[in-house]
């Protein structure tokens, strides 16, 4: 009865943990004034699916829409409440408020704050939480502040500026970004200060910016002609090109025209288009699309008008798309989003390891056992597979090999450990491995979302010159990822074998212990393996691109380091130096320094390896060293005792 | 031979010594920790003088914590020592066997890696040739140190300068001065306030009591990164008939060299780069960079070069990843300029060059020491898995 207490208390905090990290951890002092209009499912998914070309590659709005809300928000759901009721908004309805209903937008909870010391430091009252979301109202009387301070704080190097300098500089990027989302439709929906009328006698109404656009040699010679009479004076037309002009400066948040011919590789945005078109008449083509696009706010308010034109919209943006072979992955990228694979896969990890948690509670011969750890292998198999999917779907999405930046080493590491430690399991039966297995995807799964929220950037990025190299990326780049998961799975057994032995579980059994030993002396002789093979080839790789086989740059470094330290516990077991205890205890500072070679070198800011600086990391780095190093501590007083022990009575 | 025998033996005990699971063990620790220190040490020294001081030392003194002092060896000697412990351990002492090749295998690649690192190390060049779009090079240049040419002013292209290595005048203080002469030389020149890193600033307001012309040599604080630094150096020629003496300074940063005119004949003595030169001559006739779409973030570097040797011409492309190899010489695709230039503007491209007898070393080693790690752990796997197929339960 005790162990089931135990088991369910561990795994109610495991569950508690883990919807602590997803829930909202901020408060938004304020109510809504006004309730959201909903966006029809029909309208969202159009939406949703139109190419944008953004950070050098082309990607659903979607994709866009959640890294923004991402960035701005900390969250990929926005909460809202009016009158009691809550209502949630994904990121595509979010973005459509912003570009089509900026005067509900501005008084959404968008940008979180995660100190109140700089909304005190612009001037502004701060909410009762340290951590909250401000709306862009609320920020509004002190945007010119804000502003003032981030240029400043911008002129400190990023490794001098302190937390509160860093924050402010964040908080004005993300204002700058939202007010580029407010104002891109500015130029379809403000009218210019000339009337139709005052260029066409028989045209009547206000006069927009699209429109003016096909007239502009008109409003050039009304304008010459108004200099000449007098020179200097302001006059509606004078307005009115003024006013053209600022929209080429703010319709520019989102480059969603493709261009017509297809040697031009960068997407238009109307702001581009517009001073395309004051050093001559825009192509019919281009000033259709234009037109489509400009269009859209005109008919927001009538329903079915909007999908209309939006479906014009969509159209002729996709026929070109398509006809540039731009296309073909944008359905499968926002089906992968929506497939949520690594959320699914991390619930179903949880549940496989409470069933196994169940399984201990009964002997390994019982029929209830077998029949949970029959459930727990498929319940590991089954986020696995949702797992690999997932990694398989960006390779094909990216047409890149599974790692090419630091958010899919999270993945594929995650990947490998599972799949070693299934096999693993598959080998001994022990229903070790299999534990750690779905604990080892927790943890993937957990740090890449953890990682993925931190970041607030899309996670298929462009690369660099120097990483465009698929077989390179497919060779050394998996290889050395493989090394890091063997070395990280090592550790996880070792942790079993220090904490078993701690508490003398097991105690009549040495046969598992003993399996213990052998599993992390395979993990590491395979992590010898990967981790040496991944380390030389990384280096011909350097060879063939900087030529130089080896610089002892920090990335360099601390793969070597890995490669030394498996070395070392073997050649220390060989010799006798080390036995059980050791060889344990030394698995578990492999972990740390994996640990120190995929993310400590990143935190020192020096080297190549430019493409995986992070920050923020080292407190966490930090922590997991420190309870790495206590468990180290642990092995070794264990093994004291161990050794006090009469050698009759082991 | 009996157990007590090799114990007697000290030729024997001394081999058992260097042939030992502990040497090794402890070589390894050291290096681990030599490596872990010398990554840290990167942040505040740079990578240049860090590899100078760690990784090609035989010794040297870590500073813990900044306060405690640790001898410690370097990774070069203790690279030695692994080879050393290799050989003896795992290629003499070690048990052959063709049913066991593994271990021979994959040690017998460690040594031959180690071997391409010794040999990379004592034996490659490597510098940088910059070319603008249209023209031609056969030269490159180191990235670092330093040499004092002599050369006549009008002397016939080709004809040999005087060079003076930095080996001869690297070591000298600031206070010291030096004096070199040669035959085919009319003059003596005496060096003194030699700097590893310097400026040229006006004497107006300094504190400076040497100077030249109103100008003196200010010495400025090491930069990390060993590129940035900029030696200077005062000059004193004093010629050999008249007992004259001129005097200079030589800063490579200057537009033009020091000249100075003896009996007639303008000479001019500057401190450069060592060059090398290749057999071949490289024409680079177009440098393109490709952006990706939106962003300034590169996504393309590829130079189209003409390789021009006697008779013959070879039109190659360069390009990161795609380096042109050729006679024992490796071109790569290293950057670019200038950073800012609008279309249109003529760019440069630069060339890593390497000339490394070791080249292909570490991919034979590569593909040595996986083989036979692969023999080895699937062999002990084999064992594993029956053993285990002996002992598990059913599930």
């Amino acid at each position: 009865m005790k162990r089931l207490q135990t088991i369910f208390v561990f795994a109610s905090a495991l569950l508690v943990a883990l919807q602590v990290s997803a829930a909202d951890s901020y408060t938004a002092d304020n109510a809504l004034p006004a309730a959201p209009q909903p966006w029809p499912d029909d309208v969202v998914d159009l939406w949703k699916t139109i190419p944008i070309q953004d950070g050098g590659r082309l990607k659903p709005l979607d994709t866009f829409a959640a890294f923004k809300m991402l960035k701005l928000h900390g969250k990929r759901t926005m909460r809202l409440t009016h009158a009691e009721a809550t209502i949630k908004l994904s990121p595509i309805e979010w973005l459509l408020d912003c570009l089509f209903r900026a005067d509900t937008a501005v008084t959404y909870p968008t940008f979180t704050v995660d100190n109140s010391s700089v909304i005190v430091a612009i001037g502004l009252a701060p909410h009762k939480k340290k951590r909250s979301r401000y709306s862009y109202t609320e920020l509004q009387p002190s945007i010119e502040r804000l502003f003032e301070l981030a240029g400043q704080y911008n002129e400190i190097g990023a490794q001098q500026r302190n937390g509160l300098q860093t924050m402010t500089i964040n908080l004005a990027s993300n204002v700058n970004d939202f007010e580029f989302l407010l104002h891109y439709f500015d130029f379809a929906r403000i009218p210019l200060a000339l009337s139709a009328t005052d260029l066409t006698p028989n045209a009547d109404g206000p006069l927009m910016t699209t429109a003016a656009l096909q007239m502009l040699p008109a409003l050039r010679q009304i304008y010459l002609e108004g200099q000449s009479r007098e020179p200097g004076s302001t006059s509606p037309v004078v307005e009115s090109l003024s006013q053209i002009l600022h929209y080429a400066d703010t319709s520019i948040g989102l480059a969603l025209l493709p261009p017509p011919d297809t040697d031009l590789l960068e997407w238009q945005t109307p702001g581009q288009l517009i001073r395309q078109a004051f050093q001559g008449p825009l192509p019919a083509s281009e000033f259709q699309l234009l037109q489509a696009l400009a269009d859209l706010p005109k008919t927001v308010e009538t329903p079915d008008r909007f999908k209309e034109q939006l479906q014009k919209f969509h159209g002729l943006v996709t026929e070109r798309a398509e006809a540039r072979s731009e296309y073909s992955k944008i359905r499968l990228e926002v089906a992968f989003y929506k497939g949520k694979y690594f959320y699914y896969s991390l619930c179903l990890y949880v549940l496989s390891f409470l069933s196994i948690a169940l399984s201990w509670l009964s002997s390994a011969d019982s029929r209830s056992s077998r029949i949970l750890t029959r459930a727990a292998i498929v319940l590991v198999a089954l986020p696995l597979i949702l797992h690999i999917t997932g990694i398989v779907l960006r390779c094909i999405i990216r047409s890149r090999p599974p790692v090419s930046t630091l958010y899919e080493t999270i993945l594929f590491i995650g990947a490998i450990a599972v799949f070693a430690a299934l096999l693993m399991e598959y080998m001994n039966r022990q229903r070790i491995a299999l534990a750690l297995a779905s604990l080892l995807g927790i943890g993937g799964m957990f740090l890449a979302n953890k990682y993925e929220i931190k970041e607030a950037v899309d996670t298929m990025p462009s690369l660099v010159a120097v990483l465009d190299t698929n077989f390179w990326l497919a060779t050394h780049v998996t290889t050395v990822t493989i090394g890091y998961a063997a070395g990280l799975l090592a550790a996880a057994i070792a942790h079993v074998y220090v904490l078993a032995k701690l508490f003398g579980l097991k105690r009549q059994k040495p046969e598992f212990f003993q399996s213990l030993t052998r599993m992390v002396y395979g993990v590491v002789c395979f992590g010898l393996l990967f981790s040496f093979t991944g380390t030389v080839l990384g280096g011909i790789w350097a060879n063939d691109s900087w030529g130089r086989f080896w610089g002892w740059d920090p990335k360099e470094n601390g793969a070597l380091m890995i490669v030394l330290w498996n070395l070392i516990i073997l050649h220390a077991r060989m010799g006798g130096y080390i036995r059980e205890y050791g060889l344990h205890t030394f698995a578990v500072f492999g972990g740390m320094i994996v640990a120190f070679s995929w993310w400590g070198v990143n935190l020192l800011g020096v080297g190549l390896h430019s493409y995986g600086f992070t920050s923020g990391v080292f407190q966490a780095l930090v922590i997991f060293w420190c309870i790495e190093g206590g468990i180290i501590l642990l092995g070794f007083f264990a093994w004291l005792r161990s050794q006090s022990v009469p050698i009759e009575s082991e | 031979m009996p157990e007590a025998e090799r114990q007697s033996n000290p030729f024997l005990r001394i081999f058992a010594f260097l042939a030992s699971y502990g040497v090794a063990a402890v070589i390894l620790t050291l290096l681990l920790i030599l490596t872990f220190l010398g990554t840290l040490e990167q942040v505040d020294h740079g990578l240049f003088a860090v590899q100078e001081r760690y990784f090609n030392s035989l010794f040297l003194v870590h500073i813990f914590f900044g306060i405690l002092p640790v001898p410690l060896p370097g990774a070069y000697l203790l690279m030695v020592l692994l080879f050393i412990n290799l050989v003896c351990g795992a290629i003499i002492r070690s048990p052959k066997s063709w049913r066991r090749p593994g271990m021979l295998i994959a040690h017998s690649g460690i040594l031959l890696l180690l071997l391409g690192a010794f040999v990379t190390y004592r034996y490659s060049i490597g510098g940088n040739m910059r070319l603008y779009e249209g023209e031609a090079s056969s030269e490159f240049e180191s990235y670092t140190g330093w040499v004092l040419e002599i050369v006549m002013v009008d002397a016939p292209a080709g004809a040999d300068a005087l060079i003076i290595p930095e080996s001869d005048f690297a070591d000298m203080a600031p206070g010291d001065t030096r004096t070199f002469h040669s035959d085919r030389l009319p003059f003596e020149l005496a060096i003194s306030g030699y700097g590893k890193n310097t400026r040229v600033e006006p004497m107006l307001g300094s504190h400076s009591m040497i100077g030249v012309d109103g100008f003196y040599l200010m010495t400025l604080p090491r930069d990390p990164e060993e590129e940035q630094n900029v030696a200077g150096a005062y000059v004193t020629v004093l010629e050999k008939e008249s007992g004259k003496r001129h005097e200079g300074i030589l800063w490579p940063l200057e537009s033009h060299p020091y000249t100075v005119e003896v009996d007639g004949v303008d000479w001019a003595i500057l401190l450069r780069r060592p060059r090398w030169t290749v057999p071949f001559t490289i024409v680079l006739d177009k440098f393109t960079m490709e952006t990706h779409p939106g962003t300034n973030m590169a996504k393309v570097f590829l130079s189209d070069v003409t390789k021009l040797e006697g008779k013959s011409q070879e039109q190659i492309k360069i390009e990161m990843n795609e380096p042109l190899r050729y006679k024992g010489y490796t071109f790569f695709q290293a950057s670019w300029g200038p950073q800012e230039a609008r279309p249109g503007v003529r760019l440069f491209s630069v060339f890593a060059v390497v000339r490394n007898p070791a080249d292909k070393w570490p991919l034979y080693a590569c593909i040595v020491i996986t083989g036979g790690l692969l023999i080895h752990f699937s062999q002990k796997l084999l064992l594993y898995l029956r053993r285990e197929h002996r002992r598990r339960p059913a599930l």
